[in-house]
């Protein structure tokens, strides 16, 4: 059957009248949270906002996490992909655990302060990696190291970031000050094209993960330095999967 | 309404419409809102709710001629960006001494920008009820296009000798923006045209929970706000003069 065929078809007998629909530039994000001790494989756009994060199943996701529609399709509309981000995004101070949450010297210190401590963690992990996204049971594309090579093309400036003695804790000696941070490039010249543009169709079922084949990604456990007695916490991370490009629905 | 409907509503415009669209020009036009984000977080930062001259609105916050609407002319959005300012940034934080910061997070608002609400919250832009666009932590996503102010010369700043005779490096306080530019606008294409007196509406929700602010040293409520903003850029469709 051809597409001259169908389309004739559709326009006499179908139950949706095409020129009624309209093109909107559209995001479709999904965030999940990565384990801390390490995992092998993360899944994104398995489950719609309200739902529990399969990553961890102690977070319900909101809208700031997805907007999918529903699990694994982006429901009745078609999605016109045109461009891939990843973003490994350290949650916000306020909603790590009570210790870090807590501490007075979290970005100065707390993130970067001891040899494998949480960005020299970050950097390890924004290395290793693939990406693998299929739709119905077909491949589509397999991309080695994402946040590299899908980075999220925003992002913040760093001007200067470095660790510095507070006049108080000179005396210690330059042990535990030492400050540096990680990040995916914000460059947006850098996204993921896809050309040419690849058309999900309505209740198409998407299956997008990043594997990490060989060994489980790094751990992020205990390498918050909480202070110099030394107590250690665990920080959290999310990854971010945002395909870009046109959705294609009905209009009002 | 169908195509034909649309060219049967045309032709009624032209032989008996109130409006001569011959006379209309269209010129690029930046429509912002920006309000205060509140020590203390908030699950809502609402945008484009205030007008001129109302409640002690000037152009510092807005330029819009109604709240929630472009009144009476048309509106083709092409870009939209967010942005961050407050009056006093405070570059060598807030904390002990002259020639170095305290390493406290809440004396620098770097904090804010590395590990605070930046990474959080997605922007709605709805019109009537119907979402136009979801964009995740848009402070990220939606870069400003004013390039922020480049600052060079930073680093050391002082050299000390600990108490074990070691020296020590003292460095300047952190110092992080919103990436910016024009070259990262994020582009609204197809564009959005938002017609005279269509109620829209921008805000930036935190349903997972509000995010407080960290540099508490530096931004303040009443003495030292820290203000967010929505631009609009794109082309204003009016009557000529």
């Amino acid at each position: 059957m051809d597409n001259n065929l169908i389309s004739s078809l559709v326009a006499r007998f179908g139950s949706a009248v095409w020129d009624q629909y309209q093109v909107v530039r559209w995001m479709y994000y999904d965030y999940v949270r990565v384990p801390t001790g390490g995992t092998s494989q993360l899944q994104f756009f398995r489950v719609p906002a309200g739902a529990l994060d399969p990553n961890a199943t102690s977070v319900q996701k909101t809208i700031e996490q997805t907007n999918v529609p529903k699990a694994t399709s982006f429901g009745q509309n078609y999605f016109a992909l045109s461009a891939i981000r990843t973003h490994v995004n350290l949650l916000p101070k306020n909603r790590q655990v009570a210790a870090i949450a807590a501490n007075s010297r979290a970005v100065s210190r707390g993130y970067s302060g001891i040899a494998a401590g949480v960005m020299q963690t970050a950097y390890n992990f924004l290395n290793q990696g693939t990406l693998e996204i299929g739709f119905g049971d077909k491949q589509y594309l397999t991309l080695e190291r994402p946040f590299v090579n899908v980075p999220p093309g925003a992002g913040v400036e760093i001007g200067n970031i470095s660790g510095n003695f507070p006049a108080a804790d000179v005396a210690t000696g330059p042990n535990k000050y030492t400050t540096f941070w990680t990040q995916q490039s914000t460059d947006p010249r850098n996204i993921f094209v896809v050309s040419p543009t690849l058309v999900i169709e309505p209740e198409q079922t998407i299956n997008v993960a990043i594997n990490f084949y060989g060994a489980n990604s790094p751990s992020f456990t205990g390498t918050f330095i909480v202070d110099d007695t030394p107590t250690y916490a665990t920080p959290g991370f999310e990854v971010g999967m945002i395909f870009d490009g046109y959705l294609i629905r009905p209009r009002q | 309404m169908s195509t034909q409907a649309l060219d049967y509503v045309s032709s009624l415009q032209n032989r008996f419409g109130t409006i001569d669209y011959s006379q209309w020009q269209g010129v690029r036009q930046e429509f912002y809102s920006y309000v205060k984000y509140p020590t203390a977080g908030s699950n809502t930062i609402t945008f484009f709710a205030d007008t001129l001259g109302q409640n002690n609105v000037t152009r510092f916050q807005t330029n819009m001629p109604k709240a929630n609407s472009f009144g009476q002319t048309y509106f083709l959005i092409k870009s939209i960006h967010t942005g961050i300012r407050i009056a006093n940034a405070a570059l060598n934080g807030t904390g002990t001494g002259v020639t170095t910061y305290s390493t406290l997070d809440i004396d620098n608002i770097a904090s804010d920008y590395l590990n605070g609400f930046l990474e959080a919250g997605y922007l709605d832009f709805s019109i009537g009820s119907r979402p136009f666009l979801q964009i995740p932590k848009p402070f990220l996503y939606l870069s400003p296009l004013a390039s922020e102010p480049e600052v060079y010369g930073r680093g050391f700043s002082l050299m000390t000798t600990a108490a074990n005779n070691q020296q020590v490096v003292q460095t300047d306080a952190p110092l992080v923006t919103q990436a910016s530019g024009r070259s990262r606008a994020f582009i609204i294409e197809p564009s959005i045209l938002v017609e005279p007196e269509q109620a829209f509406s921008i805000a930036i929700n935190f349903p997972t929970g509000s995010v407080p602010i960290t540099s508490t040293n530096v931004v303040n409520d009443s003495t030292n706000p820290l203000y967010v903003g929505v631009t609009l850029d794109g082309i204003l469709l009016r009557p000529l003069q």
